[in-house]
């Protein structure tokens, strides 16, 4: 895991995750960057992705529209970089045309790395503007619709094997 | 593996059912005796058990025994925890993996 972490880590302020998964990393990469495989699991049901607009170059729009509980959220980002099946580096710092964004609140970095055997190491850096920035992000009542996890995931998982 | 406190694994499952969060509504207002939490819900006995067992698990409540009733309280420290904001961005980096995980399985599923 320490090979993931950025060389000026701040506990702080950047979240680490590494998981190895049993899909290979083109599966992954695929499911990060297109619109089809990108809406069903982003957000948690029953919150739910109703537009998502992905230009994947430097500098082209991460876009998506999440509603939760009615709320409608929009999202806009940018990618910073692209590699494909290995790398991807999006913010929410800028929108397309590198037009600042009024409330910009972070960075993440995805690696995805072959093991082999159709595995990949998936590693997600979150690195944050500040704790206030965060804070207000919460405060907006994200936080809720996040928070329903493993048992709705499951189901939903289970429901689409079964059709 | 998951490099998080295994806690939070735990509290987030027991948040994520809306019987548990109305039990845990009402045990915001003081301690409350087992039966007066099961009637609003209309369960059985045994599923509301389950419930105040996750709950439990998890921390978000304690309970005793005096004579014949049992008594449920708030932990409301556990709650504070998972306030932290770094826990709560953590939280959404694990469930949005954990639904990506299964996502991908189940593509590669229907592949084979």
């Amino acid at each position: 895991m320490s090979a993931a972490l950025p060389h000026d880590y701040d506990p702080d302020l950047d979240l680490v995750l590494t998981r190895d998964i049993s899909a290979p990393r083109e599966v992954l990469y695929m499911c990060w960057t297109t619109p089809e495989h990108l809406m069903p699991w982003f957000v948690p049901a029953p919150h739910r992705v109703t537009a998502c607009t992905i230009d994947l170059r430097p500098g082209g729009a991460s876009k998506s529209t999440f509603d939760v509980d009615g709320m409608i959220m929009e999202n806009n980002g940018v990618y910073l970089e692209v590699i494909p099946n290995e790398k991807l580096v999006f913010t929410d710092t800028y929108s397309e045309g590198w037009k600042p964004n009024p409330e910009p609140f972070m960075t993440a970095i995805l690696t995805f790395e072959d093991l082999g055997n159709g595995k990949t190491r998936y590693t997600a850096v979150a690195r944050h503007r500040s704790k206030e920035a965060a804070k207000s992000h919460a405060d907006m009542g994200f936080f809720d619709g996040w928070g329903t996890v493993a048992t709705q995931l499951e189901a939903y998982a289970q429901g689409l094997a079964g059709k | 593996m998951a490099k998080h406190d295994p806690n939070l694994d735990l509290i987030f499952q027991a948040l994520s059912d809306p019987t548990r969060r109305a039990m845990l509504a009402r045990l915001a207002t003081g301690p409350v005796p087992v039966s007066e939490l099961a009637r609003p819900t209309g369960l059985a006995l045994p599923t509301v058990m389950r419930h105040l067992s996750v709950l439990e698990e998890a921390a978000l409540i304690r309970s005793s025994k005096t004579g014949r009733t049992r008594m449920c309280f708030a932990n409301p420290d556990t709650m504070a925890a998972t306030r932290d904001w770094m826990d709560q961005q953590r939280a959404i980096w694990e469930a949005r993996t954990d639904r990506l995980e299964a996502y991908v399985a189940t593509l590669l599923e229907k592949e084979s």
